[in-house]
Parts: C-alpha cells; structure tokens; sequence
C-alpha cells in the first residue's frame, strides 16, 4: 500500500513543470515551454535554458550551467537577510593570491569585493562583506563555523556589531587549494 | 431593483473571488511588508502571510522582500526582489477542466512557477508573459 502511494506521489510530482527565470533569460524543469519573443518561437526542454533580449528573437536553448539561474535564486531566495563576512587570506606569493582571487570570482564572488594588499615580498587578499552561502562550497569548513556563530549571535544583523572576518591561514590555502599552492608558491 | 441589486452583488462576488494566499515570504525590513497589492483603485500593503489574492491583482515586492503564492489548483509562484506579477486570468474547475486556464504577466523581476492542476488539465492554456517574451506549455 506505501509503494503504491509513494509511486503515486512521484508520478504526481513528475507531472509538475517548473518555470525559473526573468525578463532575460527563462529554464523549465520536469517538463517543456514555446518561448516566444520577436515573432519567432523557441522550444525549451526541462533543464535547458534560453536567452532574451528585447525585440529579438530567443537564443537556442542550451543545456543549463550551474551558475546561469544564480542570480535568480539568489533573488528568490526566502531566508532572512545575507548574514555577511569578510575574509582574509595570510600573505601568500602574489602569483598563488591572483589564482586564488580568479578562482573566488569564477565561483560567483563579484571582483570588486576582493582587495591585494602587498606585505613584504607576499601578497595578502582580501574579500569583503560577502554573503556566508556564498562560501558555502568552497570553504564548507568556515561555512559551518559561521552558521553557528550567526545561530549565537541573531540579533547581529539588527545591532550594529563589526562584520566577523575569518582569517584564511595558509594551511587552509593548502588545503582548499592544493593545486594552485604546489604550483605557484 | 431589488433583483437588479442581488445581480450586481452576485457579479462582484464572482470577481472578487479569492483564488489563493500569500505563503511564504521575506519581508521588508525598511517597508515592514512583503508587497504592495493593487486591487483595482486600491493598493494594499500586504504585511501578514495568509493574505488572498484574488484575480486581477497586481502584486509588487519590494527592494529586499520575496513571496511565494500558492493558488486554488497548486500552482506555486514565487517572486523575486523587485518584483511585478498580473494575475490576468485565472479559470479552475476542479471537476471540468476543459475550460481551465491561467495567465500571469511578469512585468519586473525574476520568477519561479511550479504548476499545478490547471496545467495539467489544460496545458495551452497556460500562459506566461514577461516583458520581452510570452512563454507557453507543451502539452
């Protein structure tokens, strides 16, 4: 009796399409959508997308890549207020500091939030004030620390208390980055 | 005149009908409101989930406020920051779906609608509009 409700709910739910999108580009999960823009119609299928412009016509559908919708998510996204963070890398040759900051853009941070400064010979990084689900994927070991600082600390975002900066020491770089580090330090 | 009055009442009702809520949400924290709606002239701060939304509405989010809005047939539509949804048409018959038929138009922001019955139902007469395109099922 389960089995055949729980098939039945999954044949319910393979049924449900779901439209993601703004007004430039639209993806469809579990399902297909006509996009029509300029007098000229585009097929879209579940886990493609297509780009729109004003007054022509939909680009080709393409597979989707994880960071195509994440600026719709993001804005979607019903959790309470970005919780931010700052971090700061321990100086590092200025070579490894520009593949990691390259690094760090391609996963989504945004380029004028990373700073270089010089100490010495090394090279320091900087990123400020990004959202803490942003490192979720690419420091998970800081992304836990600071989910149970930010539990501790609710009222944080209400009171005016210091953004928390996390110091990225160099065996973590190591660690997260170890390609890059056997390579350029 | 009597007769004349209880018709104009049964045709607003029949307008007005609600044909689902407001159930989740961020809200604004400047705004102190998930969105504004405008209902004909009248335009409603929407500060509680739970809110009905009736057809014709035109629902705004603000700067930093989202909401997702579950309607009569399961239709989920979640609106993004800045945000303009039109309910422009909205028909659901649970027992004949043949006429079943739903229209949104987005005219600001991002979006994200999962389906429900009426497209199902009656999937070509499941529409959505932005600003630069119209999208459509297939059946």
């Amino acid at each position: 009796m389960i089995k055949i409700i729980c098939s039945f709910i999954f044949i319910v739910n393979l049924n449900a399409a779901m439209i993601t999108g703004g007004q430039d580009k639209l993806s469809i999960s579990g399902g297909s959508m006509d996009v029509s823009s300029g007098g000229v119609t585009q097929t879209v299928n579940s886990g493609q997308i297509t780009f729109i412009q004003e007054g022509s016509a939909p680009t080709k559908a393409r597979k989707l890549k994880p960071n195509d919708l994440k600026d719709i998510t993001d804005s979607l996204s019903m959790s309470n207020n970005a919780r931010p963070v700052n971090l700061k890398f321990s100086p590092v040759s200025h070579k490894l500091a520009k593949k990691i900051a390259r690094f760090l853009v391609k996963t989504g941070i945004k380029r004028e939030k990373i700073t270089f400064q010089q100490v010495d010979d090394k090279t320091s990084l900087y990123v400020k004030q990004i959202d803490i689900n942003s490192i979720k994927k690419i420091y998970p070991i800081y992304y836990k620390a600071l989910r149970k600082y930010y539990v501790k600390n609710k009222n944080h975002l209400k009171s005016k208390s210091k953004t928390p900066t996390v110091l990225v020491k160099v065996n973590m770089i190591k660690r997260y980055h170890r390609t890059l580090y056997k390579k350029y330090h | 005149m009597k007769s004349l009055l209880i018709l104009l009442l049964i045709l607003s009702n029949i307008h007005s009908t609600m044909i689902g809520s407001i159930e989740k949400g961020r809200i604004d924290k400047f705004e102190h409101a998930y969105a504004l709606v405008t209902r004909g002239d009248e335009i409603i701060p929407v500060s509680k989930l739970g809110f009905k939304i009736r057809k014709n509405d035109t629902i705004k989010t603000f700067r930093k406020s989202t909401i997702q809005i579950r309607l009569k047939d399961s239709t989920v539509i979640k609106i993004g920051k800045r945000s303009t949804l039109k309910i422009e048409k909205y028909l659901y018959n649970s027992k004949n779906g043949a006429n079943n038929a739903a229209g949104f138009k987005i005219e600001n922001g991002t979006f994200q609608i999962k389906t429900g019955k009426i497209a199902d139902s009656a999937p070509k007469n499941f529409k959505i509009k932005t600003k630069f395109s119209t999208i459509g099922l297939r059946g």
